[in-house]
């Protein structure tokens, strides 16, 4: 209908105007991702096929990097030295890791905020004592863990209190118990603050749901399993699905509690170690790339099988 | 023993168990902070001692002495505070403008450029720290506070929250700025920023505490040990052993520690509730 | 002062047809009401006027010009909204001068403004406050005062009352006509889906149904001449009645038939055979014994609304709302009833159509 048409200059004139402000709010924001989110992850795609320095040419070398990755695997498998398969020492450490730090931190949060959710006193000063962690540098707790790990420290002091023939360990330096150690400070460092959330869901929970269960004859037992725990599922999810992407990555404590070379023996290294050390000891940024790719493989396999079974995280 | 009596027994044992295990955990989770700031007004004999000694003895301020005597300590302070200060601007002012556009303006390309950001959550930052080393490196700016900073400046989940926070804003304000005469960049300085104040404090907070805190970004960065940050500064500090001693470190420890865990303290009410709504600090 | 006026105006939303060729005058310093129920498109209607959205056919004019291509802020509306859209952040006199301070009017003359218009509805002792801190009578008011300092041509209001609890919204439903059509006698636009609102306050209203209107007219006129089954219904508690039925002629004479009841009507019906007969239940005389021409019916239950009482007769699928006396004592049983014979309306049943009364 061109009698129509003719008049929407004004609409064309304001929804313009609207295009031109919306396009340059977003701009620097668009922008900086652009570059250090998008055009970095083409990079990292392209430059795991390249053999460089950071300053001589950059060499084609194919799937040389990926080989590399593959066989630092196998090694492994077959019983290499921690050195020679650093990548398979770190893969393993960081499996192990997450398989104690996740679920034990998500069932001690679930059972703290269960005994936080009743009419009791003081539940502000449990909160924030319980999130205290949370808000501190996992830098500057780990340099207080590892006084508190000494082997004349506070931490045996404690076990030689509570566990009868204890004999004292000296963590941080015996292969056999640094990865432990470094569990439990992320344990410590990160449970309170998922208590926090758990008890917030606990909360949000209707009244009416257990009035309803009470009267049903559910005593309070039934009522946590049938009624709080199906409730807080996409919160469990949620918890453990972060949970999995900060283990997996897991760097800073490993960095200052095993060092870079991941301690005694190797069994304070992880992934995220080695591609640290790919990128700026060993100077192969290819090879960290490829690596690189292998740990976003690991981490997006296990967040989205967990999720398809066990439903979408919360938000 | 009537019925009714053992219901209450029951009950109150219940009550006891609740406490017992609340204070233990409250404990756990105090006595590394406590001890930590105990022993740094200890000398380093009385602080290794077995078993554990409680009160400082002699009270020493040694260990903070030694601490500001090294002169790069407070440059590490200064640093810290700069960077912070730096992340917490940009994303104030980068992501409230993203976010507002996002949640309030029409424009081609909008819902897809927006999920387009949100799918890059999806990346471990270890995917692109190579690349943006050298992104970094070749734009000169290794071993500089602002080119460390310049990673940090917007940051999708702030974008996010500032969004979401926007489009909680009843529709019919905006209208009636139109009406009395707003654009929609008038109506952003007039109305938008003005109504987005808490949204901008959980911002600036969840800013202030990811960039205080931060480790492996200025820890490759930064190159130089006077350009250090804290947790960079005195993880270096250790490993290279700067004191015979413990203490310092310490010492060190808790006054990198005070300014989150004061601001924590102090704010806590409106902290632990927004941080439950965005799903925690990283 | 201004009149404004719709030209064929059609507002699609992707498939959805919001507004439907919408033609309507509204008379300078007129009080018109847009009633209908939500998703009718009244909404829509005044915010095209407002230039809140784009019509995307026809034309609108206010006064002598032709508003389409004309930005809200120039077009001379002012609009109070549903939620008032009071700015939470601005102190009452900074909401009410935000409209001259976004149009640079000097701020001495901005003041002098507010200040007028703020003791003219009563709020000047209001002035330094907050919006939170005041009841929703006296957002209400400052909303007002905000559209009127602009001094506008047209008044747009949608649902301005709906937020405010029952009783305040009598007291402002009086206050409002007397502000905006006795002392200020300026063109309004007011959208409600209430039809008490409209009927009290309306010079005139215009009734839409899925974007189409339906009829435009006085508020008698809506009420007794509608023009098809919807406005009948839709206007009217508890709503008209309407039956299907057959129109019989036997010796002159013209009754009205259904399964269940025959009924006698004037003999100046038209020519039909398939109808609606349509009539409002005040509109019934009822008796408890049988006379000349009443129906019988089982009396099912009775409403007790006070002053007025409804019962429910039914037949069949059919359920029939009748005023019954106010001292009536039975609530069930046997009851016999007949429509006023010149109340009485027939529908078109394929087009609903007011063919008759």
């Amino acid at each position: 209908m061109p009698l129509f048409k003719s008049f929407s200059s004004f609409y064309e004139k304001s929804k313009n105007k609207e295009i031109v402000a919306g396009l340059s709010l977003i701009s620097i924001a668009v922008l900086l991702n652009l570059v250090f989110g998008y055009f970095a992850m083409i990079f990292a795609f392209y430059l795991s096929f390249f053999k460089w320095d950071y300053i001589g040419e950059m060499q084609f070398v194919g799937l040389k990097n990926f080989a590399i990755v593959l066989r630092d695997l196998s090694r492994g498998l077959h019983g290499s030295y921690y050195l020679i398969a650093p990548f398979y020492t770190g893969l393993k450490n960081i499996l192990i890791y997450t398989a104690i730090v996740v679920p034990v931190q998500t069932f001690l949060a679930i059972v703290l905020a269960s005994f936080a959710n009743q009419k009791i006193k003081g539940q502000q000063f449990f909160k924030v004592s319980y999130f205290l962690p949370a808000t501190t540098s996992s830098v500057i707790i780990s340099l207080i863990f590892i006084w508190l790990f000494m082997k004349n420290g506070f931490i045996n002091y404690v076990f030689d209190l509570t566990v009868p023939g204890f004999q004292p360990i000296d963590w941080l330096n015996d292969k056999r118990y640094i990865l432990l150690a470094i569990s439990m400070v992320a344990i410590w460092g990160t449970s309170g603050h998922f208590m926090v959330s758990f008890l917030a869901a606990m909360q949000a929970i209707p009244k009416e749901l257990y009035e309803a269960a009470m009267l049903d004859g559910a005593g309070p037992i039934r009522r946590f399993f049938f009624i709080t725990i199906p409730m807080l599922r996409p919160m469990i999810v949620y918890v453990v699905v972060m949970g999995l992407i900060g283990a997996l990555q897991m760097f800073d404590l490993a960095w200052v509690m095993a060092g870079a070379s991941g301690g005694p023996g190797g069994a304070g290294y992880t992934v995220a170690l080695d591609i640290y050390n790919e990128a700026f000891t060993r100077i192969r940024p290819g090879v960290a790339a490829a690596k690189s790719w292998f740990l976003f493989a690991i981490i997006f396999t296990t967040t989205y099988i967990f999720q398809k079974k066990y439903g979408r995280a919360l938000r | 023993m009537t019925p009714k009596e053992r219901e209450n027994l029951i009950k109150k044992a219940w009550i006891l168990i609740t406490y017992v295990v609340l204070i233990t955990f409250a404990l756990v989770y105090l006595t590394p902070f406590i001890r930590s700031i105990i022993a740094s007004f200890m000398n380093w004999a009385q602080a290794s001692r077995y078993p554990p000694e409680w009160i400082p003895n002699p009270f020493t301020l040694e260990n903070y002495e030694k601490l500001f005597r090294l002169e790069l300590f407070p440059r590490w302070i200064r640093n810290t505070a700069l960077y912070a200060g730096l992340i917490i601007a940009g994303n104030i002012l980068f992501s409230t403008m993203a976010g507002y556009a996002f949640a309030r303006l029409r424009f081609p390309g909008r819902d897809a450029i927006f999920s387009a950001l949100l799918s890059l959550m999806m990346i471990p930052m270890f995917v692109t720290l190579v690349p943006n080393y050298i992104i970094i490196y070749k734009l000169g700016l290794i071993d500089n506070i602002f080119g460390l900073a310049l990673l940090g400046l917007t940051n999708v989940s702030s974008i996010f929250l500032m969004r979401q926070y926007f489009m909680s804003l009843s529709n019919e304000i905006f209208e009636a700025a139109r009406l009395d005469g707003c654009g929609p960049i008038k109506s952003f300085f007039f109305i938008a920023l003005p109504l987005a104040r808490p949204a901008l404090g959980a911002v600036a907070v969840y800013q202030f505490l990811g960039s205080w805190n931060a480790f492996i970004g200025p820890l490759i960065f930064l190159r130089s040990p006077e350009n250090f940050t804290l947790p960079v500064g005195l993880s270096f500090a250790f490993q290279r052993a700067m004191w015979v001693e413990y203490t310092p470190i310490i010492a060190g420890s808790i006054v990198a520690s005070a300014p989150t865990i004061i601001l924590f303290l102090l704010l806590n009410k409106y902290l632990i509730r927004g941080i439950v709504i965005t799903g925690g600090k990283g | 002062m201004a009149r404004v006026l719709l030209k064929e105006v059609t507002k699609r939303f992707g498939n959805l047809i919001a507004v439907n060729k919408l033609n309507l005058e509204i008379k300078d310093g007129e009080f018109m009401v847009l009633l209908g129920p939500s998703g009718c498109g009244k909404s829509t209607t005044l915010r095209m006027i407002a230039g809140l959205e784009t019509p995307n056919e026809g034309e609108i004019w206010i006064g002598d010009t032709l508003v389409n291509e004309i930005d809200p802020t120039k077009r001379n509306i002012a609009m109070v909204f549903q939620s008032y859209a009071l700015y939470p952040h601005m102190t009452v006199f900074g909401n009410i001068e935000f409209p001259l301070r976004m149009s640079g009017v000097p701020k001495q003359e901005r003041a002098k403004k507010v200040k007028e218009v703020a003791e003219f509805l009563g709020i000047a002792d209001l002035l330094d406050r907050k919006p939170s801190q005041l009841s929703g009578g006296q957002q209400q008011r400052v909303a007002l005062a905000r559209a009127l300092v602009r001094e506008p041509q047209v008044f747009l209001l949608d649902e301005p009352l709906s937020n405010l609890d029952a009783k305040i919204r009598t007291q402002m439903r009086f206050e409002l006509k007397k502000l905006l059509s006795y002392e200020l006698g300026i063109t309004t636009i007011y959208v409600t889906h209430d039809q008490v609102e409209a009927m009290t306050m309306a010079d005139r209203i215009a009734v839409m149904n899925k974007g189409v209107l339906q009829q435009v007219g006085t508020p008698d006129e809506i009420f007794y001449k509608p023009s098809n089954t919807f406005v009948a219904t839709f206007v009217g508690s508890p709503p008209m009645n309407l039956i299907k039925g057959e129109i019989r002629r036997k010796d002159g004479e013209v009754f009205f038939e259904t399964e269940y009841f025959t009924l006698k009507l004037s003999p100046d019906v038209p020519e039909a055979e398939e109808i609606i007969l349509g009539f409002r239940p005040q509109h019934v005389d009822v008796a408890l014994e049988q006379k000349d021409d009443y129906i019988s019916g089982k009396l099912l239950g009775v409403e007790k609304l006070g002053v007025e009482n409804y019962g429910h007769i039914t037949y069949g699928n059919t359920d029939i709302v009748v005023r019954v006396p106010e001292d009536i004592r039975i609530s069930r049983g046997e009851i016999y009833w007949k429509p006023q014979k010149n109340r009485i309306y027939l529908f078109d049943p394929k087009t609903g159509k007011t063919i008759y009364g």
